[in-house]
């Protein structure tokens, strides 16, 4: 198997796709670890998994003109929308699986950068649910 | 109801002009409110209001 370098990667946010305004994408799953030690010979912790905490972190290159990432983000404030990322901007595959969730908007920065620099939003979104991944 | 995508971007796979329901949205997880605010999509029935001129004092 091939290792991949992202150039073409493909988020959608809210059925939107942002793909070329978005310079960064993490979609991250962390799970609880829930303690189960008891005594027993082994002297050991052990532990079991337990809820699982999903989130997506996206850069945008901010765009305010119509259709863009302000207009199509703004709206979606305070609520959840369905994000989908796949590493590549081709058909989905199992060399190139799309992952779905819900995020809940919680933060956006309309606004943000330094004199000189290039407009953007870094925004860390938690997801609500599963994410659930496609081959096909 | 059905939309028509006018924006440059695709939405749920469709591009400019192509047509999408109501039904697909709901199926994607989108809201269309949402996205008839940002100018993304419009209603594909939506008529413009016509106003017709009054006839009070009218004869004929």
């Amino acid at each position: 198997m091939a290792r991949i370098v992202l150039t073409n990667a493909f988020i959608s946010v809210g059925g939107v796709d942002l793909s070329d305004l978005v310079s960064s994408v993490s979609l991250s799953s962390s799970f609880d670890v829930v303690e189960t030690t008891a005594f027993s010979s082994s002297a050991s912790k052990t532990r079991v998994a337990g809820l699982v905490d999903n989130s997506i972190t996206l850069e945008f290159h901010q765009d305010y003109a119509t259709g863009e990432v302000e207009q199509t983000i703004y709206p979606l404030l305070g609520t959840v929308a369905a994000v989908i990322v796949k590493p590549n901007g081709g058909t989905t595959s199992a060399f190139n699986p799309s992952y779905s969730c819900n995020a809940v908007i919680s933060e956006w920065t309309p606004v943000n950068g330094a004199v000189g620099e290039l407009a953007s939003a870094s925004v860390s979104w938690p997801v609500s649910g599963a994410i659930t991944k496609a081959v096909a | 109801m059905a939309y028509t995508v006018i924006s440059d971007r695709e939405v749920c796979g469709k591009k400019k002009g192509e047509s999408i329901t109501d039904k697909e949205l709901v199926d994607a997880g989108v809201s269309a409110q949402a996205l008839i605010a940002a100018n993304h999509i419009k209603a594909s029935n939506a008529v413009s209001p016509s106003i017709k001129p009054a006839t009070e004092g009218v004869t004929n």
